[in-house]
């Protein structure tokens, strides 16, 4: 709330805290919001600044809005993934190229951290299959549709373990793999100061 | 859809197959190769090249900036027998040359010289010099000007597991005697009993002055670090 209204002071584009119709700027990134919230209702969108757009999108209509969205952004470049510890989400951020308009888009949708599940994209943009191999195997979301969720880039040791999730200790997974101490020297470098 | 950027024509970028061009490399058969005959040639490293460290240890005042900014964790807070405060020693194993350490340091105490080989064995032994508290940038200033092959300005560093003295053996012959303490933040517990009992058996005059500094440690540093070094200099 705090930020939203920061923001507004600082920029007129972004206007009205919150909700529903933010008026958009009347540029190119501005039209290509309002095209694509004209037909998703549901999400939220708004400009970031040029060349950058944001939408907000409830999980369970992910699919069908990046079906959508499919037709301007015709490229999908990463599927990152955020973990929201307390909050107990992960954040998914499907960002999104549009290669006719030269616009950058992030998607972003939010799906609780336990038994996190999502429709695959493989069938609006088949890269997706190895950018959800990726999510899967880090974060361990599951993606129905995939048929490739499988082992990828980790060691077999490691798989099941979705090493990037918050709650995963780097630091004691890898003493329980090297022994205690795994410096040569005499001191012990294995505690953190930050 | 009008595109945005300017695109070159197909035509001017793609080339006609050709027979006989590949053989236009042959012209290099006959001209001066350029390369470098490393061993009777010398190549100068950039006047800023991002070597070894050199630590000034009467500028150092122990803040852990530097342990904390490198991501490598390749530095640790060494407490050094006649040093009121740690002094970082730098782990070459892990150490990555980014050289933040440097830009970080509040008192300008770290610093780096353009010396960039360090070779050794495999042995445990040999192994040791990749892992020391740098030494003062004037003396490896001078082992420069005096060898000038951009080498680890240290021989061999000889640890003593149960005494804990350094030795470090410089490229010049001298010698270069520490002992260390302890590590980390904290003033090694062990350790505090030590000075008091150490320096009464080496020289006399030492314990009066150390027993004064304990006692006064918060209120008068820069005085302390005036005297220190000046110690440290000499057993150099
Ligand atoms: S070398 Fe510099 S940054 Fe590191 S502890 Fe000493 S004064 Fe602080
Ligand atoms: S140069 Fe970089 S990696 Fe090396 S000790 Fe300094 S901060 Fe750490």
């Amino acid at each position: 709330m705090d930020m939203n209204e920061k923001k507004v002071e600082e920029k007129i584009e972004n206007a009205q805290p919150v909700e529903e119709k933010p008026t958009l700027p009347d540029t190119k990134e501005g039209r290509l919001v309002k095209l694509i919230l004209e037909k998703a209702p549901y999400a939220e969108g708004n400009v970031r600044r040029e060349r950058r757009v944001e939408f907000k999108v409830p999980a369970e209509r992910i699919h069908e809005f990046l079906e959508l969205a499919s037709e301007k952004f015709e490229m999908l470049m990463q599927i990152s993934t955020v973990d929201w510890l307390k909050e107990g989400e992960f954040e998914l951020v499907y960002q999104l190229w549009s290669v006719s308009e030269g616009v950058h888009a992030f998607v972003r949708t939010r799906v609780p951290r336990e038994n996190a599940k999502l429709p695959t994209v493989m069938d609006i943009w088949p890269v997706a299959e190895t950018y959800e191999r990726e999510a899967h195997e880090f974060f361990g979301i599951i993606f129905e549709g995939n048929p490739r969720l499988g082992p990828f880039i980790l060691e077999p040791r490691e798989y099941e373990k979705h090493p990037l999730r918050k709650d995963f200790n780097t630091l004691s997974y890898v003493k329980t793999i090297y022994g205690e101490d795994f410096d040569r020297y005499d001191e012990s470098k294995t505690n953190y100061v930050i | 859809m009008k595109m945005p950027a300017r695109v070159v024509g197909e035509e001017k970028v793609k080339l006609k197959k050709s027979f006989i061009k590949p053989w236009m490399g042959i012209k290099y058969l006959f001209k001066k190769p350029v390369t470098i005959k490393i061993p009777f040639e010398k190549i100068e490293p950039a006047p800023k090249y991002r070597g070894f460290h050199t630590l000034d240890w009467k500028k150092c005042i122990g803040c852990n900036f530097c342990g904390q900014i490198c991501p490598a964790r390749a530095i640790e807070m060494t407490w050094i027998e006649g040093e009121k405060r740690p002094h970082p020693k730098v782990d070459y194993g892990r150490c990555t040359f980014c050289q933040f350490c440097v830009d970080v340091c509040p008192t300008g105490a770290l610093g780096f010289s353009e010396n960039f080989y360090l070779t050794t064995g495999g042995l445990e032994e040999d192994l040791e010099l990749y892992d020391w508290v740098p030494i003062d940038p004037q003396k490896v200033r001078e082992l420069n000007e005096r060898f000038g092959d951009y080498r680890f300005p240290v021989e061999r560093i000889k640890f003593n597991r149960e005494t804990r003295e350094v030795t470090y053996y410089l490229r010049d012959g001298t010698e270069f005697k520490f002992k260390i303490l302890g590590y980390g933040l904290k003033p090694p517990a062990a350790a505090k009993p030590k000075p008091a009992a150490k320096p009464a058996a080496k020289t006399a005059p030492k314990p009066a002055e150390k027993k004064e500094a304990k006692t006064e440690k918060p209120a008068e540093k820069p005085t302390e670090k005036k005297e220190e070094p000046k110690a440290e200099e000499k057993k150099e």
